[in-house]
């Protein structure tokens, strides 16, 4: 096993409330291997964004840890120092956002926002700091950085800004890239050429990319594994490949079959049933069964836990096997 | 004309130009601005412009009616009115500024730390700002004025203390909402230290209001100043302030009113000025307000 980058260690995250705490991640554990790019799929609530502001110790006041570990380069991020951590975020993990429009501060241009991080963490000032900010911004593939720099954000489309950020967030030349939602505000050209960006940077870099999204598109585009994430519980872990290939979950065989194909004659794209269950309303036993076609008793009974169907192949179904081996009825796309 | 459309979609810093046009487009905003420079001027020209100096005292010419030689009559002392007024603008425009400044320092600093912070710096600055507004402002002045003793520092210092929980709660409340905004959080995971990001990121984004709370603020302190003087808790004799003078007028209102009338004139005249600047400003950097100017 080579040396991990990032682990998470049985994590669980709650966030305070008026009718005490709701548990919106439960004992997540998974790795990422420096270079990696690791692609994490569930629906918007499931609970994939909390564990990118965990990792980056951004919950507020009222998240927090209720058990596990976050490890980065063997370093506990949760027992980090205001300056250690200053030191991490930025320097050793880079953040991307969702919103390219309201991620720039509007009354600073992009070079000086640029040469802000170059200050904080390489103390880069001055002529070098500009020459390395025009520099990035080509390395993102700006045209005309030098003038670029110079301009404020509501002069640049979504697509720049998100190549602005893509670029403050490499700057240092991190070990690890949180990607949440990275293409989900641009419209689908855009996304392609960003996607791009990041997969070209993640290689020349050397940097591990978490690239959260819902988007299952993107996942097979990017992802060199693949985290399914549903109600704060990872229910598939498996390499992109294999996952694609044969799921071994009931829930992301459903989700691939719920991707439109240029292929598929039918008029209506399938759709999985139900909804996804509130983190204070978790049915009992596995939390998917009241959504799967495939529930049997002892999936009502007990919560099922992870299983090792193959090396780095996890699953949290007990028909898993099943699911892998032979054809199970059941799981055809509803029409 | 052509720009108005982009004006008020534009979210990027404000050009210069176009707000000084939109200004001088405001005949409001331009009558506060024109009595508030007329007022600096006097202020600042007071021995050059008055007729006599502030303190010339000459009992045989008391309670004098307005003639050629005292455009606005002479007080119970016989100084010079018009002359006392011009010099009152001094006091007023001293007092309001230094208490501007101290609150708006004081105010912001605390406001931004407790609104950015949060928990325990919340709290105290909160609390702290809410026992000074259980109390009517003027009520606390003259409760500090009376402690301090009378005098223009104490008048400064009283008008600080009741006058920065307000700067301090709108800063913070400013804060509030900036603190949410993404870009406060990307700067945030590149690891940018908390002054910088409250200096750099987030002073920028809330001046505006503060400017405009500042400008109307200053109507309320020099009327607030002349309160205390006319209480007797502020300036002191021979130095004229308009308070000390409309006190000083009020016993003479019957027969000689000259003194009482033309103090409140000029308080009022300003605080007019000064609200008209502040309501002018406040159409011109409003965001919202700037698309339904016309």
């Amino acid at each position: 096993m080579s040396a991990k980058l990032l682990e998470v260690e049985e994590l669980s995250i709650a966030f305070r409330g008026l009718r005490g705490a709701t548990e919106v991640l439960s004992r997540v554990s998974f790795a990422v291997a420096p270079g990696e790019i690791v692609g994490v799929v569930g629906e918007s609530g499931s609970g994939k964004s909390v564990m990118a502001l965990a990792i980056m110790r951004l919950l507020g006041d009222d998240g927090v840890i209720s058990a596990g570990r976050i490890r980065f380069e063997g370093r506990d991020l949760a027992a980090l120092g205001p300056a250690d951590l200053r030191q991490v975020r930025g320097r050793s993990i880079g953040m991307v956002f969702q919103e390219p429009m309201s991620s720039l501060n509007p009354l600073l241009t992009v070079g000086y926002q640029l040469a802000e991080v170059l200050a904080t963490h390489l103390r880069l000032t001055g002529v070098a700091a500009r020459r390395r900010v025009v520099e990035l911004l080509d390395e993102v593939g700006i045209a005309s950085p030098a003038e670029r720099a110079g301009a404020y954000p509501h002069q640049l489309s979504g697509g720049l800004r998100q190549r602005v950020m893509i670029a403050m967030a490499m700057a240092c030349r991190p070990k690890l890239l949180i990607a949440d939602e990275p293409t989900t505000a641009l419209d689908v050209t855009i996304q392609a050429q960003i996607l791009e960006l990041m997969r070209r940077i993640s290689r020349d870099a050397g940097t591990a990319i978490l690239l959260i999204t819902h988007d299952m598109g993107v996942i097979a585009r990017m992802a060199e594994r693949v985290l399914v994430v549903y109600a704060g519980q990872i229910v598939e872990d498996a390499p992109a490949r294999a996952l694609f290939a044969r799921p071994a979950h009931p829930y992301t065989r459903l989700l691939l079959a719920a991707m439109p194909s240029p292929r598929r004659k039918t008029a209506r794209l399938p759709v999985i049933p139900g909804t996804l269950p509130a983190p204070s309303r978790l049915p009992p036993g596995c939390r998917f069964h009241p959504r799967c076609p495939l529930a049997v008793d002892p999936c009502r009974a007990s919560p099922p836990d992870m299983i090792e169907l193959a090396a780095g192949r996890h699953t949290r179904c007990i028909r898993g096997r099943e699911l892998l081996t032979q054809s199970v009825r059941g799981l055809e796309p509803v029409p | 004309m052509t720009d108005l459309p982009v004006a008020a979609i534009s979210v990027g810093p404000a050009d210069p130009g176009r707000l000084a046009y939109r200004f001088v487009r405001d005949p409001k905003a331009c009558a506060g601005a024109a009595i508030v420079v007329l007022l600096v001027a006097i202020a600042a020209l007071a021995p050059v412009l008055a007729p006599y100096p502030y303190d010339d005292t000459d009992l045989l010419a008391a309670w004098v009616p307005p003639s050629s030689a005292h455009w606005i009559g002479t007080d119970k002392l016989g100084r010079d009115i018009l002359s006392r007024l011009l010099f009152g603008a001094r006091t007023s425009l001293l007092v309001s500024v230094s208490v501007l400044g101290i609150t708006l320092t004081v105010g912001m600093a605390l406001g931004m730390l407790a609104g950015y912070l949060g928990g325990w710096v919340d709290s105290v600055v909160s609390r702290l700002a809410d026992i000074v507004f259980a109390f009517p402002d003027v009520v606390f002045a003259i409760l500090v004025a009376a402690v301090l003793g009378p005098s223009m520092l104490t008048v400064i210092v009283a008008l600080s203390i009741v006058w920065w929980p307000g700067v301090a709660r709108l800063t913070r409340a400013l804060v509030l909402v900036q603190r949410n905004e993404t870009f406060v959080e990307a700067a945030v995971v590149c690891g940018t230290p908390v002054a910088r990001i409250l200096v750099r990121h987030i002073l920028p984004n809330i001046v505006p209001p503060l400017i405009v709370r500042a400008s109307i603020g200053i109507g309320f302190i020099i009327m607030s100043e002349a309160t205390l003087s006319l209480l007797g808790l502020g300036v002191q004799e021979p130095q004229p302030s308009w308070g000390s003078m409309i006190r000083d007028g009020l016993e003479a209102l019957r027969t000689d009113p000259y003194l009482a009338l033309s103090g409140s004139a000029m308080l009022a005249v300003t605080i007019i000025g000064f609200n008209l600047l502040g309501d002018g400003l406040r159409d011109l950097l409003d965001p919202k307000l700037a698309g339904s100017l016309r």
